[in-house]
This record gives C-alpha cells, structure tokens and sequence, in this order.
C-alpha cells in the first residue's frame, strides 16, 4: 500500500493498471462499487493514485481530498470529501494524460461496429462523452468516453472503457436510457463541472476491453446546435487531434507516425445536432454511407 | 552581398507525410511537427534532387524548379531566385534546411 495510505483498491482498464489509496473509507468503497466489474487484482499498477488529506487538522474539521500520485499538477484544486470519487476518477485522467506512453492518447469517446471504431473527440462540453454513452445503448460497443488509445504499431484502437462521466443534463437523459439503476453511481452535485452521475458500461463491453478494434470514422461533434455535416480535411482533422493529444509531443516520431497515418486512413467528418437522438442518427447515417465503402473494397 | 546555399537535412532528421493539400513535417533534432503549404513541400523536394547534402544557391534552385513550375512571386518585379531566397532562409530558421555561406 502507499505510504499512509490507508485504504487501496486495484483497478484495470483496458490495457492500464491502478493504485488507488485513501485517506478515507469512503472514496474506495464508491470506486469498488463502481467499478465492481472491472479486474481488481493486486498487481504491479502503472499508476498510482493518492487521495489525502489536505492537512490534519482539515481532515478531522472539514474534510477536503487533494489529488496526488506518479504525476500531480501544481494546481490542481482539493475536493470536499463528497467528491472523492470524482476526485479519485480526475486522478486517474491525470495519470493517463500524463503519464501513458505506451499508446497516442486523444482526448476522445469511441464506439465500434463489426469491429471498426468511430472516433468521436471535441472540446470538453461538446457532447462526445455522451453521444457515446447513447449509441452504447443502442447495438454499439463502447470502448471508453474519456481517452482513444491508438497503438503507434499497429494502428488499432485499445478500448478504455472507464464509467461515463455524465453531467448535468446528461444524466436524466441516461437515466431515461438505461433500466439497470445498478450501473450508476452516486449523484455528485456542487462539483466544479456541476452535477456529476458514473454509468457503468454493460459488463459485455468491460469483458471485451482487451480486444483492439481498427479505426474506421473519425468525427468532431457538436451538441446544442442546428444540424449540419462537414467533410473535413487530413490536415485540419490532423491539427485538432494534435491539440486533443495529452502525449503527442512526448511520443515525438511515434506520435508523429501514428497520427498521420490515423488522419489519412479514415475519413473525417464535423457534426452539430440539436438533440441526443439526432447525434445518433447522423453517426448512424455517416457510418452506413461508410460502410458500403468498405464493402466495395472489400469486394474489389 | 554574400551568396547563401542550401542542403537537405540527412534523411533520418526528417520524415514528411501529405496530408490532403499540406504536408506534416516532423523534424526529429527539435521533436517539432511543421504543417506547411506549397511550396515548401516542392522545394524540399528540388533540394534533395540536388543529391544527398550537397549545398546549391536559390539561383541553382529556380533553374531546377523552372524547368517545372512558373515561379511567380506576389511582386512580379522581384526575380524568382530572390524569392526562393528568402523562403529557403525561413526553412533554414526553422532548422527544416541546411544552410551556409557560399565560398
């Protein structure tokens, strides 16, 4: 276990290995709940994260857990006790983003079909996380709603299926979507990024992580706006994905090489859509028109 | 004045991708990723047709490239190898271009 860390669990996803240790009871037995179907055995983590106390006398006063670990950002602020789970899951991005090396890292959702993935990335609040959510729901597999890890060698995608991080009004559109009220976690409010509620994925898709999958669409959605497509090009599609990389430039030629060749072998497209459903249908449609593509090569 | 020419980088110093009507340009000495529009790409290109690491001027240059493209620059007054120039001289500040005084 960490040094005074009290409590610890052991958490794989996808292809990467946690420690997370506490302070405080609490955080871990919300992270056990959870992420009750994801391996947790104790094995060599690649990360460790450490939730504690902001200082004795705040832990027994008002208590507040600041986020630490393999690598800590010099701002990054103490949550109420409440939050540990968020804290705890915040923590785990921040190992990834910046810590992960062995694959390119896009801050993206992913979905696939018949073993090709939609890649779905976009600033924070513009819908991708829960457009991915919605089509998981709906015959798509999900590969994860935070990180697109791309293999530099093989150019497939290893799917890292956290929980979905729903917020505000997202949450009573999943609620709505799925039956199974066991695959949420607890209603978190008064968050920095305002209400935040975990949906587990279908275990299916947990049980699947290890398998990759290739890329096949690459999409910038937008949620909250008229519905509209745009083609977009390798090179604007290129320097978006640069700027939605945690690891680009640390991965230097690798990144370079699996980048470029990512930009070039799926076509990319920029969508807006009004409602939840609307997103779905174009990714729907998009796909269809890609897919008969396919077929015809495959054909050919 | 002093005449500058100029040399590919060795080829293990840069790796090049088009993409669409652009080209990525990944300079390994820096770890710098380059997005850069024509003509860049084609200049490149005539510098290492030159041969491998061997310095010709912007006047060696524009014949080769002439005997391809017009070269035009956005004042029609200016001679083409002045322009290649200065575009070779933005490429050696970027380090994407060897460059030194001719003798």
């Amino acid at each position: 276990m960490a040094p005074g860390m009290r409590h610890a669990c052991f958490i794989t996803v996808g292809p990467a290995r946690f420690r997370i240790g506490s302070d405080w009871r609490a955080p871990i037995d919300q992270l056990r709940a959870l992420y009750a179907d994801y391996p947790m055995e104790e094995v060599v983590p690649d990360f460790t994260v450490r939730l504690q106390g902001t200082s004795a006398l705040r832990r027994f006063v008002r208590p507040q857990v600041a986020i630490a670990g393999d690598f800590t950002l010099p701002d990054a602020l103490p949550l109420p006790l409440e939050q540990g789970l968020l804290a705890a899951e915040m923590a785990m991005n921040l190992q990834m983003a910046l810590g992960w090396r062995r694959h390119l890292l896009l801050h993206a959702s992913a979905v696939s079909r018949q073993g090709r993935a939609v890649v779905m990335t976009g600033l924070s609040g513009a819908g991708k996380s829960t457009l991915s959510a919605l089509l998981a729901e709906r015959g798509w597999r999900f590969l994860g709603d935070e990180f697109v890890l791309l293999d530099p060698d093989s150019g497939n995608i290893a799917p890292f299926p956290r929980p979905v991080s729903l917020k505000n009004e997202a949450i009573a559109a999943m609620e709505h979507e799925v039956d199974d009220d066991t695959r949420f976690g607890p209603v978190l409010r008064d968050t920095p990024k305002g209400t935040i509620r975990h949906l587990r994925p279908r275990t299916e898709w947990i049980e699947q992580m290890a398998r990759e999958t290739r890329p096949g669409l690459l999409l910038f959605p937008r949620f909250g706006f008229p519905r509209a497509v745009r083609r977009m090009d390798e090179a604007e599609s290129f320097v978006r994905l640069t700027q939605a990389s945690t690891n680009y430039v640390a991965l230097g030629e690798r990144g370079f090489d699996a980048l470029t060749h990512f930009v070039r072998s799926v076509p990319a497209c920029a969508i807006d859509y009004a409602t939840g459903d609307e997103g779905v249908e174009l990714v729907e449609r998009l796909w269809s028109e890609q897919g008969a593509k396919w077929g015809d090569r495959a054909a050919a | 004045m002093t005449v500058r020419a100029f040399a590919a980088l060795p080829g293990h110093a840069i790796k090049r991708v088009r993409l669409g009507g652009l080209e990525a340009i990944y300079h390994a000495p820096s770890g710098i990723t380059h997005l850069l529009a024509q003509p860049v790409p084609e200049l490149l290109d005539a510098l290492d047709e030159a041969g491998d690491g061997r310095f010709v001027t912007s006047a060696e240059l524009a014949v080769r490239i002439a005997e391809r493209f017009d070269l035009v620059g956005d004042d029609p007054q200016e001679a083409p190898e002045q322009v290649l120039a200065e575009r070779l001289a933005e490429l050696a500040a970027l380090g994407l271009v060897r460059v030194r005084a001719q003798a």
